[in-house]
C-alpha cells in the first residue's frame, strides 16, 4: 500500500479559554513540550522522506490552540525548516478563534500559508462560555471576522443542541451572512445541561427543517453534511467526511495529545480510549502497523450487519465511529433515518453501487 | 449635430416631370449648379469638421431628381469626394427617383454613385400620381415598364407607397399581391399619408382613419408573415419593427425617432435649409437659413424654427402627452410634420397614434413568437 | 486610485485621485475639461437640466455624463437635450426617488440612458412606484439598458455571485468619496451626516460586523448579502420590508431566467430528426 498524505493532529494543550457546555477535551494537563514537538517533527520527517510523501499536513487542535502563544508557533517554523527543507507542512487550526489578535495573528498567518482555520459560533445561545462565564460570542465574532478580512477559508461548525431547533432558519441565514464559505452543523451526544440535551429524533427532525430552509434558498450555502448527501443522491459521488464516507490508509490520520500519547481520531483521545503508544517509543512505521491505527477505515469496511442491510448505508456507513453503540450502529442512527427518509422523498434515490471515498477527517 | 453620422436631403432640384396632386412640395425650376454645389458641399463638410461627425448619406431627391444629367451627379459626386476627402469624411450617396426620367444612360451613374440602388415611389390603387394630361393607369404602366427595365440591369429598386382611401377598401390581400406576385417588388415601404404643402381635394382626407388603416396594416402584416417573411420580401417599417423587437437594433423610419432634427438635415436647390423635403419647400416659417447667405451651416442650425422642431418632443412630455404610452421608446410622439399638417401646430401628437400602437402592439407580440420559434428550432 | 465626487470648485484641491466633477453649469463641467488636472476625471455630473447641454459637444474629449434628476418638477423632459449629447458622450441618468420617479425612469430609458436610482427615505407610495419601475424593468420588451440597481442585483442571484448595494449604488468608501459643496469629506452625499471613522475603507467591513454581532433583522436577512446593511447604514430603523420584496422579486425572476435558460439548452442538444 502506498502512503500519499498523512495529515497528524495534534493537541499542544488541553487547556482551555473556553467553557464550552458540550466539551470533553478540557482537562488538566501540561503542553506539548518544545524537546517532545522536536521529537515528533524529527520522526515525522524521517518517515515522510523514506516513503517520498509529500503532503503533509497538521491539524492545530485542543483544548485552545491559540494559548499556546506565538512564541510555540515560531518555534514550530523554525523546526519544520530544519527538519522539512524540501517540503512545506499544510497548518490548519481548529480554534474558538478568540485570541486571533496581535502577535499570535501576525504568527499564525506566517504559518498557516494556505489560510485554512476551522472555527465554532453559537450565535443565539450562550453555549460557548468564556472561562468567566460570559458568552464567548462577541469574541469569536470579532475573530472570525478578522480572519476572514485576512483571507481564511473558515470551516465553521455549529454544534447543533435541543434549542437549536427553534432558531434553525435564523441560524442559517446567519452563517451565511457571516461570509463563511461553509459550515457543519455537528450534533454531540452529551451536554453539561440538561436544556440542551440532544436526542437522535431531535437531531433528524433539526435536520428536515434545515433541509428546507437550504432548499428554500437554492442550495447556494455549502452547509455539511446536507451537500454531501445531496450529492451522492443526485450524482452518485461517494461521501467524504470521515463520519459518512471512509477513511482511506493510504491517507492516514493520527492524533497527538500533549504528551505525546497516539490516538486514531480525537474523540477516543477525549475520551482516553485506542491510544497505540507515544510517539517517544514508536516509530510512525510502528504507528502505522498498529491494529489501532486503521480503526476508522477498518470500521467503515467491516460495518455491523444492521448497518450492512441498512437502505441508507451508502449515505450513512454506520456514521462516526466514536458514536457507535455495542451493536456497532451510531448513537444518531434513528435522527438520520428520519433526515435520509425526508430527503428521500424529494431528490431522486440513485441504485449508484458506492465505492467510498477516502474520507477527509476533520470533525472538531 | 454631432455623434458620427449626419444625413443630408439634398434636393439638386425642385423641377419635376410629374403632376402628382397629393405632392407637398411647391415645385420651380430652380436647380443647383456645379459652383453651388461646390460651396454648398465645402459649408456642410465644414460643419462635420467642426462638430467631429465622420460621416454622410446624401439623399437625392427633387422635385424628381432625373430631370438633371447624369454627368451632373457625377460631377456632383467628384466635388464632394474631394470635399470630404479633405477632410477624412466618409459619403454614401442615395437617390429617390419616380423613374419617369429612366432609362440605361442611368446606369453608370446609378452603379458608381448609388451602389446600383434606387428607391421610388409607387401606389395601389394609384389615383393620384401622374403625369400633365395623364392618368393614373397610364402613369403606373410606365412606371412598370421603367422598373422593370432598371431590375433587368441589376438595380435594386424599392418602393414607398402612399395608401388611400381606396387602398383600404380593397384590402390588404389586393395590395399585397399587386406588388409582390403582379409587379414583382422585393422590398416596398407603406408610408402615412399627410396633407402637406398647399391644399388639394386629394389632401381633403387625411388623415385615413386610424382604425381602418390599423386594420389594414395588421391584414398586411398577417399576408407578409404567410408568404413573404421567409421568403425576402420587405415590407417597411414591418421588418424594422421586428428587428427592433427582436434585438433592439434602433433602426426604425425617420418618423420615431427621438429627434429626426438630430440627424438629418435637408437643403434645397436655392440653399434654403430646412428639417426634411416635407419642410423645405413649402414651409417658409421653419426654414432654418439659407447656407449661402449664412456664414456656416453650425450657424444656421441654432435656429429658433430648428430648436422647436427639436424640442418638440420635450413639449410633449410637457404637456402630458406619451409619457404614459407603452411605446414611448419606439415612437416619442411621431413625425413632426405629420403633427404640424393636421392639427396646425408642432406640439401634437402624429395624427396617426391610434395606428401605430397598434402595430407596435402587434409586432412586439409576433417578435416573441418568432423568437421562441428560433430557440425551438 | 480612490475617486472623489468633488463639486468644480475643489478640483484642484484634490491629487493622487481620480474624479467626478460635478456642477449645476454645463458650461463650468466642460471648462473642468481643459483643466490641468482634466486627465484625472472619469466622469462628469450634470446636477441640473435647466440648461442647455449644447455646450457639452465642444467638450475637448469625451467622457462619461450623469444627469442627476433630483426631484419633482425638475423639467425632466429635458432629459431629450442629452439625445444629442449622447452621439460624443456616454449618458447616464441618475434618479432621485421621489414621487413621479417613475416617469423620469421612463423617459431615460426610452432614450436608451441607463439608469440608476437613488433612494433615501422610503415609504408605501414611493415603494409602489419602486415595484411599477421594477415591472417596467424586468417585463419592457422595449428596455435596452440597465435600470440600477434592479439590474446588478439581478445579474448577482443569476450567477450566485452577488454584488453589494455598495458597490451596486457606488458609495463604497474604499473606492469612492463625496467632498460636500463646502469642501468636507464624507463618506458619500447619502451618508454625509454618518462620522466615517479613521479610516473610512473600513467603514463597511466595520458596519457589517456591527449589524452581524447586533445579531437583528440584518444579520438574519436572506438578502444581507445583495444589501450589505445599505439602507440601514443612514438610518437603523430603517423599514425594510418593501425592499425585501424587491429583492425577493429580483430573485424570482433570476431563478425564472435559469430555468428557461436551461431549458432553451436542453432544447439545443435534442437531437434532430
Amino acid at each position: 500500500m502506498t502512503i500519499q498524505s498523512i495529515n497528524l493532529l495534534v493537541k499542544p494543550t488541553l487547556a482551555c479559554n473556553a467553557r464550552c457546555l458540550y466539551c470533553h477535551s478540557l482537562k488538566p494537563t501540561n503542553n506539548l513540550s518544545i524537546p517532545l514537538l522536536e521529537h515528533l517533527l524529527e520522526k515525522l520527517a524521517a518517515f515522510t522522506n523514506g516513503h517520498n510523501i509529500a503532503n503533509v499536513s497538521m491539524n492545530w487542535h485542543g483544548g485552545e490552540p491559540m494559548l499556546m502563544g506565538s512564541g510555540f508557533y515560531e518555534t514550530v517554523m523554525e523546526l519544520e525548516k530544519r527538519f522539512f527543507p524540501h517540503t512545506q507542512i499544510r497548518h490548519t487550526m481548529q480554534s474558538n478563534v478568540c485570541l486571533y489578535t496581535g502577535e499570535t495573528r501576525e504568527t499564525l498567518l506566517k504559518l498557516m500559508h494556505a489560510r485554512i482555520i476551522g472555527a465554532c459560533l453559537d450565535p443565539f445561545h450562550p453555549t460557548r462560555l468564556t472561562a468567566q462565564g460570559t458568552d464567548s460570542f462577541p469574541q469569536s465574532l470579532k475573530g472570525t471576522l478578522a480572519l476572514l478580512r485576512d483571507g481564511f477559508f473558515i470551516g465553521m461548525i455549529y454544534v447543533v443542541h435541543k434549542k437549536s431547533l427553534e432558531v434553525v432558519e435564523d441560524l442559517y441565514y446567519f452563517f451565511k451572512n457571516l461570509g463563511v464559505p461553509s459550515i457543519l452543523f455537528h450534533p454531540l451526544e452529551e451536554f453539561g445541561n440538561p436544556d440542551y440535551h440532544l436526542t437522535p429524533q431531535d437531531y433528524g427532525e433539526f435536520l428536515k427543517r434545515l433541509w428546507d430552509v437550504w432548499e428554500e434558498d437554492d442550495y447556494e450555502f455549502n452547509v455539511s453534511p446536507l451537500a454531501e448527501w445531496r450529492r451522492f443522491l443526485r450524482s452518485g459521488q461517494p461521501c467524504s467526511s470521515c463520519e459518512y464516507g471512509a477513511p482511506s490508509r493510504e491517507s492516514p490520520h493520527i492524533v497527538v495529545s500533549p504528551e505525546g500519547d497516539l490516538y486514531p481520531c480525537h474523540r477516543f483521545q477525549d475520551k482516553r480510549i485506542h491510544c497505540m503508544g507515544n510517539i517517544g517509543d514508536l516509530t510512525f512505521e510502528e504507528i502505522l502497523s498498529h491494529p489501532w491505527a486503521h480503526l476508522l477505515s477498518d470500521s467503515k469496511e467491516n460495518l455491523c450487519s444492521e448497518c450492512a442491510e441498512c437502505e441508507y448505508v451508502s449515505l450513512c456507513r454506520s456514521g462516526c465511529v466514536a458514536t457507535h453503540d455495542r451493536s456497532g450502529k451510531t448513537f444518531w442512527c434513528e435522527g438520520l433515518k428520519k433526515i435520509f427518509e425526508y430527503v428521500k422523498s424529494k431528490e431522486s434515490f440513485g441504485d449508484a453501487d458506492v465505492q467510498c471515498s477516502h474520507a477527509v477527517p476533520g470533525c472538531i | 449635430m454631432t455623434g458620427s453620422h449626419l444625413s443630408l436631403i439634398l434636393l439638386p432640384t425642385l423641377r419635376c416631370n410629374a403632376d402628382c396632386e397629393y405632392c407637398f412640395e411647391n415645385k420651380t425650376s430652380d436647380t443647383l449648379s456645379i459652383d453651388r454645389l461646390t460651396l454648398l458641399a465645402s459649408r456642410f463638410l465644414d460643419h462635420m469638421e467642426e462638430n467631429d461627425i465622420r460621416e454622410l448619406t446624401i439623399y437625392w431627391q427633387g422635385g424628381e431628381v432625373l430631370t438633371i444629367a447624369p454627368d451632373f451627379y457625377m460631377r456632383a459626386r467628384d466635388v464632394i469626394d474631394r470635399e470630404a476627402r479633405s477632410r477624412t469624411k466618409t459619403v454614401k450617396h442615395r437617390i429617390q427617383s419616380n423613374l419617369i426620367g429612366y432609362g440605361k444612360k442611368w446606369n453608370g451613374v446609378i452603379a458608381e454613385m448609388f451602389d446600383n440602388r434606387l428607391g421610388s415611389s409607387l401606389d395601389f390603387p394609384n389615383l393620384y400620381r401622374k403625369v400633365r394630361g395623364g392618368s393614373p393607369a397610364s402613369f403606373n404602366r410606365m412606371w412598370i415598364r421603367k422598373f422593370r427595365e432598371a431590375r433587368d440591369s441589376g438595380i435594386d429598386v424599392s418602393v414607398i407607397s402612399i395608401p388611400n382611401e381606396e387602398t383600404l377598401a380593397r384590402g390588404a390581400e389586393a395590395f399585397y399581391t399587386y406588388y409582390a406576385d403582379e409587379v414583382g417588388l422585393r422590398s416596398f415601404q407603406i408610408n402615412t399619408p399627410f396633407p402637406g404643402g398647399a391644399p388639394h381635394a386629394s389632401k381633403m382626407r387625411l388623415p385615413l382613419p386610424t382604425d381602418r388603416l390599423a386594420s389594414f396594416f395588421l391584414d398586411l402584416l398577417n399576408i407578409w408573415l404567410e408568404r413573404g417573411y421567409e421568403q425576402g420580401i420587405r415590407i417597411g417599417p414591418f421588418d424594422e419593427l421586428i428587428d427592433y423587437f427582436l434585438t433592439g437594433n434602433p433602426g426604425l423610419p425617420c418618423i420615431w425617432h427621438n429627434s429626426c432634427a438630430g440627424e438629418f438635415v435637408c437643403i434645397d436647390p436655392r440653399g434654403f435649409v430646412s428639417q426634411c423635403d416635407c419642410w423645405v419647400a413649402s414651409y417658409p416659417a421653419f426654414r432654418f437659413g439659407n447656407i449661402f447667405e449664412a456664414a456656416s451651416l453650425t450657424e444656421i442650425l441654432r435656429s429658433d424654427a430648428r430648436r422647436r422642431i427639436k424640442e418638440r418632443p420635450i413639449r410633449l412630455i410637457q404637456l402630458g402627452e406619451c409619457i404614459d404610452c407603452t411605446y414611448l421608446s419606439v415612437c416619442h410622439g411621431g413625425c413632426p410634420i405629420r403633427a404640424y399638417s393636421v392639427h396646425s401646430k408642432l406640439e401634437a401628437k402624429d395624427p396617426y397614434c391610434e395606428t401605430y400602437q397598434a402595430l407596435f402592439k402587434s409586432l412586439d407580440n409576433i417578435a416573441v413568437k418568432i423568437a421562441r420559434s428560433r430557440s425551438a428550432c | 486610485m480612490l475617486t472623489y465626487n468633488v463639486p468644480t470648485l475643489f478640483l484642484d484641491a484634490y491629487e493622487d485621485t481620480k474624479l467626478i466633477v460635478r456642477s449645476d453649469d454645463v458650461n463650468r463641467l466642460v471648462a473642468s475639461l481643459s483643466n490641468a488636472h482634466a486627465d484625472r476625471i472619469v466622469t462628469i455630473q450634470a446636477r441640473s437640466l435647466a440648461a442647455d447641454p449644447e455646450a457639452l459637444l465642444k467638450a475637448p474629449r469625451t467622457v462619461p455624463v450623469d444627469v442627476v434628476v433630483g426631484e419633482p418638477g425638475a423639467e425632466y423632459e429635458n432629459i431629450y437635450r442629452y439625445s444629442e449629447v449622447a452621439r460624443k458622450h456616454p449618458v447616464r441618468v441618475s434618479v432621485r426617488v421621489f414621487p413621479g420617479f417613475g416617469k423620469v425612469v421612463k423617459l431615460a430609458a426610452s432614450l436608451n440612458f441607463p439608469v440608476k436610482l437613488e433612494i433615501g427615505e422610503l415609504d408605501r407610495d414611493l415603494a409602489a412606484e419602486i415595484v411599477e419601475s421594477l415591472d417596467y424593468y424586468l417585463h419592457s420588451s422595449t428596455l435596452g439598458q440597465p435600470i440600477e440597481f434592479f439590474h446588478s442585483v439581478l445579474l448577482g442571484f443569476y450567477h450566485n455571485h452577488p454584488l453589494t448595494l455598495w458597490q451596486v449604488m457606488e458609495e463604497d468608501p474604499a473606492e469612492l468619496r463625496f467632498v460636500t459643496d463646502e469642501g468636507k469629506l464624507v463618506l458619500s452625499e447619502r451618508l454625509a451626516a454618518v462620522e466615517p471613522g479613521a479610516d473610512p475603507s473600513t467603514y463597511i467591513d466595520e458596519l457589517r460586523g456591527e449589524l452581524l454581532a447586533e445579531k437583528g433583522e440584518c444579520s438574519l436577512c436572506r438578502f444581507f448579502k445583495n444589501c450589505g446593511g445599505y439602507f440601514r447604514a443612514a438610518d437603523r430603523k430603517f423599514r425594510c420590508d418593501d425592499v425585501k420584496r424587491i429583492f425577493q422579486t429580483l430573485r424570482n425572476a433570476a431563478k425564472e431566467l435559469k430555468h428557461d435558460y436551461a431549458q432553451l439548452v436542453t432544447s439545443e442538444e435534442r437531437p434532430r430528426a
